[in-house]
């Protein structure tokens, strides 16, 4: 569904993505983990054009988006919840599930569409159908992830692309959205998961890679990168005994 | 869902408002006080495309006042000096003023906050200073004058021409209502409160941006026809500074981003210094006080009394849980 060729990004001079290549099927969870710095965001940043790419190619569905105005892009159904989730504060949960439909609010049948999304957002959700009239910046840390994944799913995406869904989040929390991406994961919604949290990320993923410094540095299936020892220790910070 | 989201908003105020208009010639005596209701509803016009632009998409532009004297200048200058009907001759202000704002807005609208202020503010400098200096164009000082508007070869008269003004007010309340209710409108609020997450949700932010900026363009330029039909002339003084302080003081004191702020603001802005004549030279003192109490007790506005949601959210905002954006504004 989505491929990367050789992608080359970063900021003015510096470069946070070097020559990454990766493949993200229709109806997988994909997860990205690696340490802070190791050009996750930029990796789902470049993918919604609000990072430019030097060279290299984003094809989804066998189509360029390098070319692409973020907008565009969120037009073709990849649809991004941006790290620290990027609520508009002072509007309700509606306002901002409201904005989150934008991208189908030019369809002619587009009442009944957005009643059908809400009721689904809704329906996964119901802790944001009791806030409905609450504004956004008032909300725990977890109700504003789920907002911040309502809010992207009322779009109807194609590709859902989450940067770091755990932030700042009480590992209950991180528990409650990890299972809500399972359960989108087997309603068939191809997802890109970017995530420090590597050990669940890989899990709950069909396949992984491992990054460090702006390079791919293993990949293959999600648990058989999770028990490779080699990579644990190197790549993935993890020490024998958590603290 | 549920019982706690915001009831649906109705067409029912915006009914009101206009049927209160359309009494009011039979209502006032003095043709005094149909010039105050027609300046109220030109204010009201001219903020209306400000709140979009401002309240609503967050592009604080000062060119406002200078569409408004393109649209009152162009409408003079074309049936003066070119001899056109007042109807083609409105249309065609009205292009003027959306050619105007896309070249002006095509490079400008990269610039944010203040920046953009000081640039649209300049764009304001240069039409005042050739509305002034360019004489042979613009006629300098002593403006252009005017014939009335007619209709079937008699002159309209006061009432009819405050029917146009109120015609021309429906309609850009109606669109400004229309607008701010649609997908339109929340994707300008996105815009407005973060410009980075209403691109990542699909908002084509450029195009939306400059279309605001041009609609609100063609709005001033409306205000600015209904001003050259009132007044029968122009002249540089009315694209003056007061221009600009009254159509912020408009929308602050009506409420920033509020569907009847700029109606509510220009009743008040219009008619304040008139019930203020007595207070003789301290009036202005006076006034300033007015506005210093409004911003004190009513930071969002004349409309948060109003739409009774905002008034609450306003009282929310005062606590510590709100958010440190809106403290900022």
């Amino acid at each position: 569904m989505l491929r990367i060729e050789s992608i080359t990004a970063g900021y003015n001079k510096s470069t946070a993505l070097d020559r990454v290549s990766m493949t993200i099927n229709q109806g997988t969870l994909v997860s990205v983990v690696g340490a802070n710095g190791a050009g996750k965001s930029t990796l789902v940043n470049t993918i919604s054009r609000m990072v430019p790419s030097y060279s290299g190619r984003i094809l989804f569905e066998d189509r360029d988006i390098t070319g692409l105005k973020p907008a565009d892009v969120v037009d073709l159904g990849i649809v991004q919840v941006p790290e620290g989730r990027q609520l508009f504060a002072p509007l309700t949960v509606t306002e901002n599930l409201r904005l989150g439909f934008h991208r189908l609010a030019r369809r002619p049948d587009t009442a009944a569409k957005y009643a059908e999304r809400l009721d689904y957002v809704m329906g996964l959700f119901p802790r944001l159908a009791e806030r409905a009239g609450q504004r956004a910046g008032t909300m725990s840390g977890g109700e504003q992830q789920m907002l911040a994944v309502g809010r992207a799913l009322m779009a109807e995406p194609r590709l859902l692309m989450l940067d770091e869904p755990s932030l700042g989040l009480a590992p209950m929390v991180v528990d409650q959205i990890f299972d809500i991406l399972s359960t989108l994961r087997k309603d068939g919604l191809t997802i890109l998961l970017v995530e420090q949290h590597a050990d669940e990320a890989l899990q709950l993923a069909d396949y992984g890679y491992v990054m460090a410094v702006g390079q791919v540095r293993a990949e293959g299936p999600g648990n058989d990168l999770r028990t490779d020892p080699a990579l644990t220790h190197s790549y993935l910070g993890k020490p024998t005994e958590t603290a | 869902m549920t019982a706690n989201s915001p009831p649906r908003p109705t067409l029912a105020p915006v009914i009101f408002i206009l049927v209160l208009g359309a009494l009011l010639p039979f209502l006032l005596q003095s043709g005094f006080h149909m010039r105050l209701a027609m300046l109220i509803w030109i204010y009201a016009i001219l903020s209306m495309g400000f709140n979009l632009l401002y309240g609503y998409t967050g592009q604080i532009s000062l060119g406002q006042p200078a569409f408004y004297a393109i649209g009152a200048y162009g409408f003079a200058m074309l049936q003066v000096k070119l001899g056109w009907g007042p109807v083609p001759s409105f249309i065609g202000t009205l292009v003027v003023c959306a050619v105007v704002a896309v070249l002006i807005g095509l490079p400008l609208l990269r610039l944010r906050t203040h920046y953009l202020a000081m640039a649209t503010l300049a764009f304001m400098l240069i039409q005042h200073g050739i509305a002034n200096r360019w004489i042979g164009f613009t006629g300098g000082q002593s403006g252009i004058a005017i014939v009335p508007l007619q209709w079937g070869g008699e002159t309209i008269g006061r009432t009819g021409l405050y029917f146009v003004v109120l015609g021309m007010a429906a309609a850009v309340l109606l669109l400004h209502d229309f607008l701010v209710r649609s997908h339109v409108g929340r994707a300008m609020q996105a815009i407005r409160d973060d410009e980075t997450a209403a691109a990542a949700l699909g908002v084509h932010v450029v195009k939306y941006k400059l279309r605001i900026l041009v609609l609100s363009a063609v709005i001033a330029g409306v205000a600015g026809v209904c001003f050259t039909l009132t007044s029968l002339r122009v002249d540089p003084s009315l694209s003056e500074f007061h221009v600009l302080v009254s159509m912020l003081t408009i929308v602050v004191v009506g409420g920033l981003g509020t569907r009847f702020g700029p109606i509510l603001g220009s009743v008040v802005v219009v008619l304040l210094p008139q019930v203020l004549t007595g207070f003789g030279e301290l009036e202005t003192i006076v006034y300033g006080a007015f506005i210093l109490v409004f911003l004190l007790f009513l930071p969002h506005g004349l409309s948060s009394l109003i739409e009774r949601r905002d008034f609450l959210a306003a009282f929310k905002a005062r606590k510590p849980a709100g958010t440190g954006k809106e403290a900022a504004e």
